[in-house]
């Protein structure tokens, strides 16, 4: 009777174990305690600085894909072996973070994917913002501290079991494990039509079309927009009206859910001529042409 | 064949009416199914017409349409096959009879609660279909109580059977709502559906112990195998709510599919596909050992099925868990010293595997068959200790009591000798 019970006692702990690996390693990931240093950011919640904030965050950084339109929070997957993954409420109603995170807080979430506790945050676009000036995070935190209130109670997120395995193949979905804490004071290259600063305004674009601009490699992912991609034959005036109307020069339609042109085609005239540059001046990548995505 | 125990007959004049009604379920449910189809295959194609997991594998949103519904075909199809084929040989057997009627109305579940759950064209299609989707739920938990003589056992179970048909029919009036009940609700629903189809297992069990005869044991081993199957039954009403939610959830922003990559959501959108495939096809184990309870159980050593399925079963767990574990800790090894992901992990894994296989399987049948099949246990190393007797052995005197020890442990006569020619 002894050996049967260690006969199923031992199989149960061969069965589980994968698990409590999984379990475990991840778990060592999210009590990781990181140490930041002390930053101190312009906020001062000025009319141009909230107008700046709200440019960035509901114009070129897309945070309203995954937060809402009025950044309340939704639920971007719900799955039993997966777990439950929601864009937070930003908003300090019921539900939503803002009321208890500081200047200091939200900067640790924009930019070192940490919440207010210290504990790393999963799947969040840190590992992109992370180079963001001091003055354009400012401006962002400007632009939440003054959210109007949305009362909407979310899940947390919750990772499940399978989902651990990912992470442990990708430790970039746990931004904080990647990301360079210890940068000092940032700053953005000045504004204006150069190249420079298109490369600086487009740090979320390669979330899409891949860390070389030359296309990602999912379904939906972006074109290849280096000068050796799908934008070969465009010129600068059809990059714009391309991004402001969501027709390209061979005749179709950008497709709103994959490419957030309505979203973008906020941009000024010279943001997006500093972007046109950049992509200009990318090392040409040679890729299959894309007829319509 | 061997009949039912105990079963009364019915009487042949009676037998031509048992054909319309059979034959009037069967056409009903299979009419239904296939009306249905053109409006659900539209449904399912437009359903996975922007599904990215499909086109991560190249598969076409009207091949995997079709592939869903073939395999709810096939499904009621073996259902109503050995329906079909159990009402041809057993038609004078009131229980054969109920199974029958019982597979016919529960292969139709799962399809036509899936079919119509958008509405159904006419009125009199919907009290159709709700007629025989109730017929399923009835009788697929009430055969649980009185198989395999027909008498209710134990015999409270006749009151619970009464219980279950109030609460079916409320459930099927209420089932509309269902998504939009409180998430206590939907669980306490579901936990009563539960609590009838224990009660038909432990009934199943209870007779197993006090009641069956030795031929009625037998068929109950195959019923309690169809059971893992019918428990599954019932819920198969519930299932399409739960999974018509996420057929209508919104699409992840490609912002976070890209950021998360392709491959988790493919792996999700597979698990999740997989999942309910193996629910849909494991229901046929249902129809199945019921049949042969019925029908062919000598034919077949149930045994031999539960033992293979518990050594290779336990086997591949285990193989599973071992691999598992093995890639996970071989490539945080790797990593922790080079930095980066090694193919050699999968690889040393797959080979450790290879290698474990035959052993591992080797000891897992000999614990099984120490611990659940002691006598042929024993009989095989009886045998085996002759074997060795045999090769070194030359004394006839010896061989002769050697052997007769071999029959008596292995077979247990009440009395043996041997005869030798001189």
């Amino acid at each position: 009777m002894r050996k049967k019970w260690f006969f199923g006692l031992g199989l149960l702990a061969i069965l589980a174990l994968p698990f409590a690996l999984a379990y475990f390693l991840v778990e060592g990931s999210l009590n990781r305690t990181y140490t930041l240093p002390e930053e101190s950011l312009p906020v001062d919640g000025s009319p141009g600085q909230v107008a700046r904030g709200e440019h960035l965050v509901t114009a070129l950084l897309g945070c309203t894909d995954c937060h809402g339109p009025d950044l309340g929070g939704k639920m971007l997957y719900d799955d039993a072996l997966f777990g439950q993954i929601a864009g937070s409420n930003l908003t300090g109603g019921s539900g939503g973070v803002g009321a208890a995170y500081s200047d200091l807080d939200w900067e640790r979430a924009i930019r070192h994917g940490l919440d207010y506790q210290g504990d790393p945050l999963i799947f969040v676009m840190a590992s992109y913002y992370a180079r963001l000036s001091d003055d354009d995070v400012a401006a962002m935190i400007a632009y939440l501290n003054q959210l109007p209130l949305v009362d909407r109670q979310l899940p947390a997120t919750t990772i499940g079991p399978l989902t651990r395995f990912f992470i442990l193949t990708d430790p970039a979905l746990l931004p904080a494990q990647v990301i360079d804490h210890d940068h000092g004071p940032l700053e953005a290259p000045p504004p204006g039509v150069t190249a420079e600063y298109g490369a600086y305004l487009t740090t979320a674009c390669t979330i899409c079309h891949g860390p070389d601009f030359s296309g990602g490699l999912f379904v939906g992912s972006g074109l290849n927009l280096t000068p050796g991609g799908d934008l070969g034959g465009w010129t600068e005036a059809d990059f714009l009206a391309a991004l402001r109307t969501g027709q390209v020069p061979e005749g179709w339609e950008l497709d709103e859910e994959k490419m957030p042109w309505k979203r973008i085609r906020q941009l000024s005239d010279d943001e997006l001529r500093a972007i046109w540059l950049h992509l200009q001046s990318l090392p040409a990548v040679q890729t299959t042409p894309v007829e319509k995505p | 064949m061997v009949p039912l125990e105990a079963a009364p007959r019915i009487p042949a004049r009676f037998h031509g009416l048992v054909q319309v009604l059979w034959w009037a379920l069967a056409l009903t449910a299979f009419g239904l199914i296939t009306g249905g189809i053109p409006t659900r295959y539209l449904e399912v194609q437009a359903h996975f017409q922007n599904e990215r997991s499909l086109q991560e594998l190249n598969i076409a949103p009207g091949s995997a349409a079709l592939f869903f519904l073939l395999s709810n075909l096939a499904v009621v199809s073996a259902h109503n096959l050995l329906a079909w084929f159990l009402f041809r040989r057993r038609q004078d057997d009131p229980v054969a009879l109920f199974v029958s009627f019982t597979l016919v109305s529960n292969g139709a579940i799962l399809p036509l609660s899936l079919f119509y759950a958008g509405g159904a064209p006419f009125p009199w299609v919907r009290l159709l279909v709700d007629a025989v989707i109730y017929t399923g739920l009835v009788s697929s938990v009430v055969l649980l109580f009185i198989f395999p003589d027909g008498r209710f056992v134990p015999r409270w179970t006749r009151f619970l059977s009464v219980l279950w048909v109030v609460f079916a029919l409320a459930f099927l009036v209420s089932a509309p709502g269902f998504p939009t009940w409180p998430r206590a609700l939907q669980a306490g629903g579901i936990l009563v559906m539960l609590a009838w189809v224990a009660n038909g297992v432990y009934a199943q069990v209870f007779r197993y112990n006090h009641v069956s005869s030795s031929v009625q044991r037998q068929q109950a081993k195959w019923a309690l195998a169809g059971l893992v199957a019918a428990v599954l039954g019932p819920f198969q009403y519930v299932l399409p709510f739960v999974i018509l939610p996420s057929l209508a959830g919104g699409e992840v922003p490609n912002i976070f599919y890209q950021r998360v990559g392709a491959s988790f959501f493919t792996y999700s959108f597979l698990i999740d596909q997989s999942g309910e495939m193996l629910f849909r096809f494991a229901t046929i184990i249902f129809p199945l050992s019921f049949s042969i309870a019925i029908l062919r159980y000598r034919l077949w050593d149930i045994d031999i099925l539960i033992n293979r399925t518990l050594v290779y079963g336990t086997l591949s767990a285990l193989l599973a868990g071992i691999y598992f574990a093995s890639v996970l800790l071989l490539e945080n090894v790797f990593r922790s010293i080079s930095g980066q992901q090694s193919p050699l992990a999968i690889v040393i894994s797959t080979l450790a595997i290879a290698a474990l296989f035959v052993p591992l399987r080797s000891r897992v049948q000999t614990f099984i068959d120490r611990r659940f099949y002691r006598d042929k246990y024993d009989a095989q190393q009886t045998l085996a200790q002759f074997a060795g007797i045999v090769r070194d052995e030359v004394d006839v005197n010896v061989l002769s009591r050697a052997i007769l020890k071999v029959v008596e442990e292995t077979m247990h006569p009440r009395a043996s000798s041997l005869w030798l020619r001189k």
